[in-house]
């Protein structure tokens, strides 16, 4: 298969040929290899893909065309086309131009040479260490299940003379398990994501999963409420990330659809929260040398003590507001079903939005909350409304806090906030287990005063 | 393309396949967003790939590629084998349930196909509608999209089916985003449809923005309903997606199988209220088309609820044999890259005999949840429990319609809620998308659903208690 790099390169070049006044070239080749499993081994399958997109700029008209081949006939299609959208196109008056600073940071611990190179066996080993650990937890039994390994490079090449290449790793492991009979069921799901094949910890995870299925095959719904709150750090990051990730960037910002808008130097949290971009944390599943422009990428707090700092910006909307970028162009935003990052044009998203955490246990802020609602999977929490905070989740797994101790599990009730109001003053306690979700990492936090809609 | 295919099939059966089938696509995608009076992203993408399965030593094992030459196809076919030997001990045996070989080709036909469509023409259109979705009180964001899709996918198996599908949809999205005294409100909205530019050029989006926007300026302004269990009215639109989300996931072979589905079990026995009949259909006008699954199936109308009673499962070929029944046409896969899984098509309620007013008169305190402006929902296909985010929403006080409410999340859980449908509208609508889908694990499909208005007897709705 052809390099990407010189790929990137060549269409910049052609582009210029054919008439484009600036050209950039975004290059993406992907090895993947995963087991689909249940009980048993449902498929094994490899991967791999390579595409190219072309953005060319002409006067200020923009073109972008992207295709699934490297081969030159291919990109000279691509620049053809992004050329013929370029010419039917409107000029962009807040066009600048593509990044004149462009450059690696120094990053960790994102390329594993464990995942890189995991043989076929290495995965059936994780899979059979998956199904046995579930097996020996008695009714329990995986429903569904993936592991995968994701290895992907990706070059940019543009007309200020921008030429880069980054290489990174991530293993997935998901596990749905069911325990107990169709009348008396329970299930669970969990899912690890990261950039070291040892952070996978397969065994600690099924039999978590497992577990709790078979507790939740006594769950019921609880009456209308009021409840004080502890999120389980996913979960608690899963609300963050429905909340905060696309209004907290310089494109929502600038085009009226973030209520973060006008409110730097304001106080929007308590003082005790503290929210920061971690574009160069070590293993950040978001970390990379350079972003989706080619700019470095960097530490950006967002929140500060309570304070609103500031926004995640690219080099578009940097350059509008004559400011730098701070490292945040993403090509992967709401491409759910893994539509590959070259086809998309960048924009603003956090790397690694982090809540800052506190200095207790998990079961310290259980305890601490005496009486209320444990809350560890939801489903739904995308659906609320990040512009108004309106925030909703449905709990398909929880357990009810009683005298600081989990006791019957939950599941069913609807839980309602307004997000703005939590980091106000109603998100209190927090553990110090960050764990991800999305873009974003997050603490075990307890959240008070939750409105929950049940029986 | 045929030949093409032929060569990496004739390969894995060299090596020992049992079965093996290989799947070539050909995408083209175009998305145009405007934002605010400017253009934002003019996106298009044409992809093409090959992805190849093959049934070795009782399992699957695939392997794909953007790479089409004749010598990379030999070495997948080898790779694909290699896969699915190297899981071997794990693996319960595959069996496929027998279908009929078959031969056909489907395209559906198009008045004018986008791509011949100058990129200016379609962008004065968008810019057009997205100026007239910038009126109305308090809208702060106007965000209008265009969207086209033509898939082409062609499928050959080692028992001799040779199956050609050619789809093109088309749609339009907007939306709008009101503020009003401090609070502001996103309503988004869509139609598309499996056709050609004509879908797009017979339609007035100009007044399709401009009542989003009227409509975001006025919920932003409208109180959230109290927390609470109630009677509910849900229009065509949000019926659709209850449906899909609450019934149709459950109806999944693959779910049924692994006994993760509420529904294992009950083929046979009473799942719904007797009015309640729900079918599955490749072919429906509104829908979106799918002539054969991605398996060669071809997938025609599936009876998933009869008066009630649950009549069948969607099947792929291995997981029919394992519920001992036969396929039905519903395994698809995202792209050529991804395992063919049980999918829906389209899932709809067939209509009843009541009209919208006699649905609304029985109901003393409850509320109309419509799906224009919904966010969408989720289910916990095995806990059983599903949640939906409606759009701005009515208040039903002693039998009349009163006033709009916002933020209208429900929940329930499946099998009771289903029965607790206590009348059926006779109005029927069915709709598609070809900016969304259904997901699920990590691929994305392309569906449709929809059926009348219909009553539930009782919801949960997560308001605010003030």
């Amino acid at each position: 298969m052809t390099e990407i790099q010189p790929a990137a390169e060549s269409a910049v070049r052609l582009a210029l040929k054919k008439g484009f006044d600036e050209a950039e070239a975004f290059a993406t080749k992907i090895t993947r290899r995963d087991i689909i499993f249940r009980g048993t081994v449902e498929a094994t399958r490899s991967s791999t893909l390579a595409g190219l997109s072309v953005r060319g700029i002409l006067g200020r008209r923009i073109g972008f065309f992207s295709i699934s081949s490297l081969k030159h006939s291919d990109l000279e299609k691509a620049v053809d086309e992004s050329l013929r959208i370029a010419k039917a196109n409107s000029e962009d008056p807040e066009w600048k131009s593509f990044p004149r600073k462009y450059g690696s940071a120094s990053v960790q611990k994102i390329m594993d040479k464990k995942i890189e190179y995991a043989t076929v066996k290495d995965l059936v080993d994780e899979v059979r260490l998956a199904i046995n650990t579930v097996h020996d937890v008695g009714s329990a039994d995986i429903t569904r299940g993936f592991l995968l390994t994701n290895v992907m490079s990706n070059a940019i090449a543009n007309s200020n003379g921008c030429k880069l290449e980054r290489k990174e790793a991530l293993a997935v492991l998901s596990l749905a398990v069911r325990a107990g009979t169709a009348d008396k069921k329970g299930v669970s799901n969990e899912i690890s994501v990261t950039r070291q094949w040892k952070e996978l910890k397969t065994k600690q995870l099924a039999q978590s999963v497992a577990e709790r299925a078979v507790k939740m095959q006594d769950a019921a719904q609880i009456p209308n409420g009021r409840l004080n709150t502890v999120w389980r750090n996913d979960a608690f990051a899963s609300i963050v990330d429905a909340m905060l990730t696309r209004t907290i960037t310089a494109d929502a910002v600038q085009r009226n659809r973030s209520p973060w808008a006008g409110k730097i130097g304001q106080h929007v949290a308590s003082e005790d929260v503290t929210i920061v971009d971690e574009g160069k944390m070590v293993a950040g599943n978001g970390t990379r040398q350079f972003d989706d422009d080619g700019t470095p990428q960097t530490r950006t707090p967002v929140i500060e003590k309570g304070v609103l700092r500031g926004f995640l910006y690219d080099n578009y909307t940097a350059s509008k507001e004559s400011r730098l970028s701070t490292g945040n162009a993403h090509r992967d935003v709401g491409t759910f079903g893994s539509q590959p990052n070259y086809m998309k044009t960048p924009t603003p998203y956090p790397n690694n939005l982090v809540v800052q955490p506190g200095d207790a246990t998990a079961e310290e802020v259980i305890k601490e909350t005496k009486n209320g609602l444990y809350v560890v999977e939801t489903i739904g929490e995308w659906l609320s409304n990040a512009i108004s905070g309106e925030l909703s989740a449905t709990l398909s797994s929880g357990f009810l806090i009683e005298n600081g101790e989990l006791t019957r599990a939950v599941k069913g009730v609807i839980i309602t906030q307004n997000f703005f109001d939590i980091l106000k003053g109603k998100m209190d306690l927090r553990a110090k287990d960050l764990h991800s979700a999305g873009g974003v990492y997050a603490p075990t936090t307890q959240i008070n005063d939750m409105t929950v809609a049940g029986e | 393309m045929d030949d093409l295919l032929k060569y990496p099939i004739d390969r894995a059966r060299d090596l020992g396949a049992q079965y093996a089938d290989a799947r070539f696509q050909d995408l083209r995608q175009t998305l145009i967003i405007a934002e605010n009076g400017s253009l934002r992203t003019y996106e298009s993408d044409h992809s093409t790939g090959i992805g190849i399965r093959v049934l070795a030593g009782g399992a699957w094992g695939l392997a794909s590629s953007t790479l089409l030459e004749k010598s990379h196809l030999r070495q997948m076919a080898s790779e694909a084998v290699r896969m699915a030997k190297a899981a071997k001990e794990l693996s319960t045996p595959v069996r496929l349930a027998k279908v009929k070989p078959v031969e056909s080709t489907v395209k559906m036909s198009v008045r004018s196909d986008p791509e011949d469509i100058p990129p200016d023409v379609k962008v004065k259109l968008l810019l057009e509608a997205n100026k007239a979705g910038r009126s109305g009180a308090g809208i702060k964001n106007s965000t209008s999209r265009l969207g086209f899709l033509h898939d082409i996918r062609v499928f050959v198996s080692s028992e001799g089916t040779k199956v050609r599908t050619d789809v093109t949809t088309s749609g339009f999205s907007q939306l709008s985003v009101a503020g009003a005294n401090g609070s502001m409100e996103r309503v988004p909205e869509q139609r598309s449809q499996c056709a050609g530019y004509e879908f797009i050029e017979n339609a007035d989006w100009n007044t399709f923005a401009a009542e989003v926007s009227q409509l975001a300026s006025k919920v932003v302004a409208a109180p959230m309903p109290p927390p609470g269990t109630y009677p509910a009215i849900l229009d065509p639109e949000l019926i659709g997606l209850f449906l899909h989300e609450a019934l149709g996931h459950a109806s999944e072979g693959d779910l049924v199988a692994t006994k993760e589905s509420v529904l294992e079990g009950r083929l046979g026995t009473s799942i719904a209220s007797q009015i309640v009949t729900v079918y599955d259909d490749g072919g429906i006008a509104g829908g979106y088309l799918v002539p054969f699954d991605d398996e060669g199936v071809r997938k025609g109308k599936t009876t998933v609820v009869e008066k009630g009673r649950l009549q069948g499962f969607l099947l792929s070929r291995d997981t029919a044999t394992e519920l001992g029944l036969e396929a039905t046409g519903n395994a698809r896969a995202q792209n050529y890259e991804h395992k063919p899984i049980v999918r829906m098509t389209n899932v709809y309620m067939q209509p009843g005999d009541l009209s919208f007013e006699e649905l609304v008169k029985d109901i003393d305190y409850g509320f109309y949840i419509r799906g224009r402006g919904s966010l969408g929902g989720q289910v916990d296909v095995g806990g059983g429990t599903f949640t939906f985010r409606a759009g701005p929403s009515y208040l039903i006080e002693k039998g009349e319609l009163k006033h709009m409410v916002r933020a209208v999340n429900f929940a329930g859980k499946v099998l009771e809620t289903l029965k607790t449908i206590d009348a059926v509208g006779k109005d029927f609508s069915i709709s598609t998308s070809v900016f969304g889908g259904c997901g699920k694990d990590g691929q994305m499909a392309k569906v449709g659903d929809g059926g009348p208005h219909v009553r539930l007897g009782k919801i949960t709705i997560g308001g605010r208690a003030d």
